[in-house]
């Protein structure tokens, strides 16, 4: 009796063993391989019509329904049954709610989600997506999808990382669908240093700070060409008088999205294509997790016939194609978090002075539940300006300093729209029409159409601000320090068919100085744009097979940027052998960063050192900041010999650039023979770089390691160690269109599924797979399960 | 006799029952059968023991093997372990345990109705 009960029950670490390793119900029942255990006809209570899903040989579901409604349901069901618990994992993740599945750990994070206010987002958002007439309806019938396939579930059907943590899925909410938009937002435009420029500013002075963090780098090329004219009159707002930014921080920030997050996108005139239409292509660079970030999905309804990838527990597509358009996204890098420093009139926070008065705060308790530990309250107190992140009781215990949070991702918006639209866009107009809709995180959106069109819009809700308001803390009792208003939406940047025949981005800086609006971010990307754009430039026919090959390329511009000066100063003949063949290797390198090629582990490590040593002022102090950006880095090596962080603190000598150099250099092989024999791998870059694609909870044997790829940070291939392309896509506008794509995970979310990684392989590979998003049901290739969804019968 | 016949239908209606119900209604299954056939301890211990032991057993090698390990090897990995198989060992010995303390149980629960029944006679 005590054996069965104890072999019931969750020990420590261990799951229920009995329970989990009953081959009937247990951990063995999802051991699926390639067979396809979904139920051929599940009956669903709600659905008006049956839906017929027929899954291809890489298990896209082709989803045929006769009404939208259905079509939702459908969508929320079929994500379910391959995604389940990722779906919920990382609403979870989004509400502060972690650690009621791993304990309190979590806490810390948990507490910083809420604080944050992605949940008080999420809840503004779900309210008015509720109240849209066409979103509304169709985001309970996803619910209810989802909610169908939960329902069906015996403890044997779960997915496995339910029955490893011992725990069961609750009932999916329209709520939960807020979370996931939010856990984007924070991904995508959750980051910001205002913090740390506050104590740079300290610390170096003005002018100083202003040198070594520019608001734009030499040689930069905008996401708008420089030759676009801004012919608007643009809403101005005056800087104050006297700004003066209070000089105070928490002692600590919460960890931030990482910075890598981005992506590529471009499309291409017919002018400057083989077919003579357009073309265009995104691949998002995000954490390489399983199960993917991802879901691909074909939805065909009679409003619809949309395919592309999706984002499990939102609706719709994110990015794809339909029968006459096809757009993608990147990140429209840009500061869109202020931060306010508060002074509270006393110690029970029911008042913070602003403007001269004493206004009301507003307090609310947050609980937190721990998996086997008693409940935890957080009292967050929210002002004007937004909650109140960080205070006595979180990150600011010594300094008992006080900052509200003024982000744009907590401002009801329905960006759901924007989407359900695009799916159903049939030109340029009505591509415009669907951003209107669109807020936060703000996107690059890259259209292309059948009819010949190309266009980029820079496209969200960006704060209209006086110069450099928001780049560091400012004084939250000052009126003059809020923002004035948004940048009315039709001034945002963009373009449509410029004579140059392509549009591009990749998170580089938004537009030239002729904009009138002032835009400001942390640290724009400097390298892929240039490269991208390089390329585009010259390139003419271009075909698939060359857009395919811009996506995987591997060339580095910073490596061809910096690395000529650093080898001048070396000096061969005086070198140990390991360094003769580091040097010769460098030397004849063609800056690709290609997977079997050896410089680029010299490059990176050498690069490490020497950035390192440049801004060693900038590391181990007791304050938090941030060190220059690549582009500064570089025009500081090889433009001004006599900057004095170029001398290493903690030695005797002073050092000049050509001693880094060496330093580095010698650094880098000394670290390449350590790792030689550390490894017993070969020393290629992509043993070295050790690209991992991780399961979502960390467990090492549920991902995969060591992928052969090539690519690198600050590359168009940006496949760096633990993040990258999540989706390449190319889509050719001819009619029909053509459309290929690939992903680094699978379509399943069961790790006991061959499709639960199958697609890592052909991704690193460069290959691709052909999308058809057929009219017909009949007209599919290559289909290897039939799945009807019938309507329940009363 | 008593033996083969305890252990065939400990496996039947642990097979059976699985199907439907949790794993623990095969402790249940092998704890009637300890009631209700009856024999000496050791023999009602060993056909649950072997009974479940290799219903199990066999049952998780069938899917390991059809599976080619897909799932079983990663879970081994998580365990420490570094093969599938050990994952079917272990599974095979847990129902063992199970089953041969569930039937033994069952046989003295049999045993001591029996015995207070006998014991009210001689009174």
């Amino acid at each position: 009796m005590a054996l069965v009960v104890g072999l019931n029950n969750k020990w420590g670490q261990v799951p229920p063993l009995g329970k989990f390793l009953d081959p009937y119900n247990g951990f063995w029942a999802n051991s699926e391989n390639q067979n396809i255990g979904f139920e051929e006809s599940p009956s669903i209570s709600g659905l008006n019509e049956t839906v017929s899903i027929y899954y291809d040989s890489i298990l896209v579901p082709h989803v045929y329904a006769n009404n939208d409604h259905d079509l939702y349901m459908a969508q929320g069901y079929v994500t379910a049954q391959n995604r389940l618990w990722q779906m919920e994992f990382q609403t979870h993740a989004s509400g502060g709610r972690v650690s009621e599945i791993i304990g309190k750990d979590a806490l810390d994070f948990d507490r910083y989600q809420r604080r944050n206010g992605l949940l008080y987002g999420a809840e503004k958002a779900v309210k008015l997506m509720a109240e849209d007439p066409t979103i509304g309806p169709i985001l309970n019938a996803y619910t209810e999808g989802i909610n169908q396939y939960i329902a069906s579930l015996e403890y044997k059907d779960l997915p496995i990382e339910y029955k490893l943590l011992d725990y069961k899925p609750e009932k999916w909410t329209n709520l939960k669908s807020g979370l996931l938009l939010k856990y984007m937002a924070n991904d995508l435009a959750g980051g910001d240093s205002d913090a740390e420029n506050t104590h740079l500013l300290k610390m170096l002075g003005k002018e100083r700070f202003d040198f070594l963090f520019p608001d734009r780098y030499k040689d930069f090329d905008p996401v708008i060409p420089k030759s676009r004219e801004w012919n608007f009159e643009a809403e101005t707002v005056e800087r104050p008088d006297s700004v003066e930014f209070p000089l105070v921080f928490p002692d600590d920030k919460a960890p931030q999205p990482d910075p890598q997050n981005g992506s590529n996108n471009w499309t291409v005139h017919g002018s400057k294509t083989s077919t003579g239409k357009p073309m265009l292509a995104n691949d998002p660079h995000l954490s390489l997790n399983l199960p993917s970030i991802w879901y691909v999905m074909h939805l065909n309804s009679p409003s619809v016939n949309v395919y592309g990838s999706t984002l499990p527990g939102a609706l719709g597509v994110i990015i794809g194609f339909n029968d006459s358009i096809s757009w993608g996204v990147t990140n429209a890098t840009r500061d869109v978090r202020d931060w306010y420093h508060i002074n509270f009139r006393n110690e029970d926070k029911k008042e913070y002075y602003y403007n001269g008065k004493w206004l009301k705060t507003q307090k609310v308790i947050q609980e937190f539940k721990i998996r086997g530990e008693e409940n935890y309250f957080d009292t967050i107190y929210y002002t004007h300006h937004g909650p109140i992140v960080y205070d006595e009781s979180f990150r600011s215990e010594n300094s008992k300093t006080n900052f509200a949070l003024r982000w744009t991702a907590h401002d009801p918006s329905n960006e759901q729209l924007t989407f359900h639209l695009l799916n159903r866009a049939k030109n340029y107009n009505d591509y415009e029409t669907a951003l209107t809709h669109y807020d936060c995180p703000a996107q690059n959106f890259a259209y292309a159409d059948v009819h010949g069109n190309i266009a980029l819009w820079i496209n969200g809700k960006f704060p209209l601000r006086w110069e450099e308001q928001g780049k560091f803390i400012m004084d939250g009792s000052r009126a003059d320090m809020d923002w004035a208003g948004f940048i009315p939406r039709e001034h945002n940047a963009y373009m449509k068919n410029p004579e140059q025949g392509y549009l591009s981005s990749a998170n580089q800086i938004p537009v030239d100085s002729t904009y009138p609006y002032y835009h400001y971010d942390r640290g724009f990307e400097h390298y892929r744009n240039r490269r991208l754009n390089q390329k585009l430039e010259t390139l003419q026919n271009i075909t698939i097979e060359d857009m395919m090959r811009l996506q995987n390329d591997n060339f580095s511009l910073l490596a061809s940027d910096i690395l000529p000066s650093i080898l001048d100063s070396l000096n061969r003949n005086i070198m140990s052998e390991p360094q003769k063949i580091a040097f010769d290797a460098l030397s004849n390198w063609n800056f690709m960063a290609d997977q079997d090629a050896i410089a680029p582990t010299y490059f990176e490590i050498l690069w490490d050192d020497l950035y390192r040593n440049l801004w060693d002022e900038f590391y181990g102090l007791n304050t938090k900041v941030r060190r220059p950006e690549l582009p500064v880095t570089v025009e500081i090596l090889k433009g001004h010999p006599g900057e004095k962080y170029i001398d290493i603190q903690k030695t005797d000598k002073k050092e000049s650039i050509t001693d880094l150099y060496q330093m580095s250099f010698k650094s880098a092989v000394d670290s390449v023979e350590n790792w030689k024999s550390a490894n017993e791998k070969e020393l290629t870059w992509s043993n070295f770089k050790n690209t991992t694609v991780q399961h979502l909870a960390r467990l090492a044997p549920f991902s995969t390691d060591n992928i052969q790829i090539g690519g690198n940070r600050h590359i168009l291939n940006a496949t760096s160690g633990r993040h990258g392309p999540s989706w390449r896509m190319v889509v050719s506008l001819e009619q029909p269109i053509k459309a290929y794509g690939v992903y680094p995970g699978g379509q399943s979310g069961n790790p006991g599924s061959y499709y639960y990684d199958n697609l890592i392989e052909p991704w690193s590979n460069g290959e691709y797979y052909e999308l058809e998003n057929k009219a017909n049901a009949s007209d599919l290739n290559n289909i290897i399960f039939t799945q009807t969804l019938t309507p329940e019968v009363k | 006799m008593k033996f083969i016949i305890r252990t065939i239908i400990i496996v039947v209606a642990a097979h059976f029952s699985l199907l439907y119900f949790p794993w623990w209604s095969m402790a249940i299954c092998a704890f009637f059968a300890g009631a209700i056939i009856g024999g000496k301890n050791l023999s009602t211990f060993f056909s649950g023991f072997v009974g479940l032991g290799f219903l199990w057993l066999i049952q998780a090698f069938i899917i390991h093997n059809d599976s080619s390990g897909i799932l079983s090897n990663k879970i081994a990995e998580l365990f420490g372990l570094s093969d599938g198989i050990y994952m079917v060992v272990i599974s095979g010995i847990i129902a063992a345990l199970v089953g041969g303390f569930s039937t033994l149980s069952g046989f003295r629960f049999r045993r001591m109705f029996s015995r207070n029944k006998s014991r009210g006679l001689y009174r």
